[in-house]
């Protein structure tokens, strides 16, 4: 699963996710393309489900690109522990999504394929998401 | 060369007020700029514009423009369009003047025809470079580049230097770059290395050990205090 090598912190605030994805918003390596819809955080177990998913259609053909990381590590208390005493450990490791972002590329593989593979892979993210092309102008 | 026309309008308002008041009203902002003239603001009908992109207009498209209260027409080519990342809508468009006589750079995109043996094999084609950036004068820029894959292998791409392109068109980007590739899928390339090195391969529960340990990180910075 993805994570980040080193951080700078091992805990970070939630933050707040406001705007459209301005940068990564085109696909660039690829010939199609699954975009976020809205915005949420995608951990790297989604991001891993969505590629085992999109591997497996394809079978051998193609080439996969995943254009999301997961670099914001997310607390959690140990069950049956009291409020208080300090905040938890890190325990997921989630990329933040805004709308626009491509999250996955495709390229190798027929469109029709392309969709069903985009399709199954949605299923296992964490927020809305559409299927694009790539534009020539 | 492909050709089209296009009626726009000049713009008073500048600014992301008008600009959005516009955009609600089914135009969208642009601007024409270069030759000789000034720049002049314009706004473009939204459905006509997305219904020529449909219909071919491309970066090397001439576009006859007729610009609303204006006598005479100049010609124009699309240098860049900008859209909303979610709505997909354009948001703003960018025509570049040129007159026909004057040398200009485009973006020619790359296109491949013909099957070859090492996709058929079980090999993933790979399209490299995906466009292609020549200075000629406009009514000479070819519409696409179009190359032949059918003599590709494994290990032996095509070059944009092995390209012969019309007369008249020179190219900017270098020679050297790869347009096609046929590469051996990740999925064949792991199979075979399993094979290679079979019985060294970590068990589940090593896996999810390695796993367990590599959810926490390294700490930048954390090392550096202790040795302090």
């Amino acid at each position: 699963m993805l994570l980040p090598k080193r951080v700078k912190h091992r805990k970070v605030q939630k933050g707040r996710m406001r705007g459209k994805s301005l940068r990564g918003n085109r696909v660039s390596f690829g010939e199609y393309g699954l975009a976020a819809t809205c915005c949420g955080w995608v951990s790297n177990r989604q991001i891993e489900a969505a590629r085992v998913a999109i591997t497996r259609h394809i079978k051998r053909g193609g080439k996969v690109w995943i254009r999301i990381f997961p670099d914001k590590p997310l607390t959690k208390k140990p069950i049956e522990v009291r409020m208080g005493k300090g905040k938890g450990n890190p325990e997921i490791w989630v990329a933040v999504v805004r709308p626009g972002r491509v999250m996955f590329e495709l390229e190798g593989v027929s469109e029709g394929d392309a969709r069903e593979a985009m399709r199954l892979a949605a299923h296992k993210l964490a927020v809305k998401t559409r299927f694009i092309r790539r534009e020539e102008v | 060369m492909s050709q089209i026309s296009l009626q726009v309008q000049p713009r008073s308002g500048r600014g992301k007020g008008p600009a959005r008041r516009l955009r609600a009203a089914g135009r969208f902002p642009g601007i024409v700029y270069g030759g000789d003239a000034q720049p002049c603001a314009i706004s473009l009908d939204e459905h006509i514009f997305e219904q020529m992109l449909n219909h071919g207009l491309t970066q090397n498209t001439l576009i006859n423009l007729e610009v609303e209260g204006e006598s005479g027409k100049q010609i124009a080519i699309l240098r860049q369009l900008q859209r909303d990342p979610v709505s997909h809508r354009p948001r703003h468009v960018d025509l570049l003047r040129v007159r026909l006589d004057q040398v200009v750079e485009f973006e020619i995109p790359v296109h491949s025809k013909g099957d070859c043996e090492a996709i058929k094999a079980g090999g993933l084609l790979e399209h490299v470079q995906r466009t292609v950036t020549v200075r000629c004068k406009p009514m000479d820029v070819p519409e696409a580049i179009s190359v032949d894959i059918s003599g590709l292998d494994f290990h032996q791409p095509i070059h944009l230097g092995e390209i012969t392109l019309p007369e008249g068109v020179e190219v900017v980007t270098d020679s050297s770059a790869v347009l096609f590739a046929v590469i051996k899928p990740r999925a064949a390339v792991a199979a075979g290395a399993e094979a290679a090195g079979e019985g060294e391969a970590p068990t589940e529960a090593e896996a999810s050990a390695e796993a367990a340990e590599a959810t926490e990180p390294e700490v930048i910075g954390k090392g550096k205090k202790e040795e302090e």
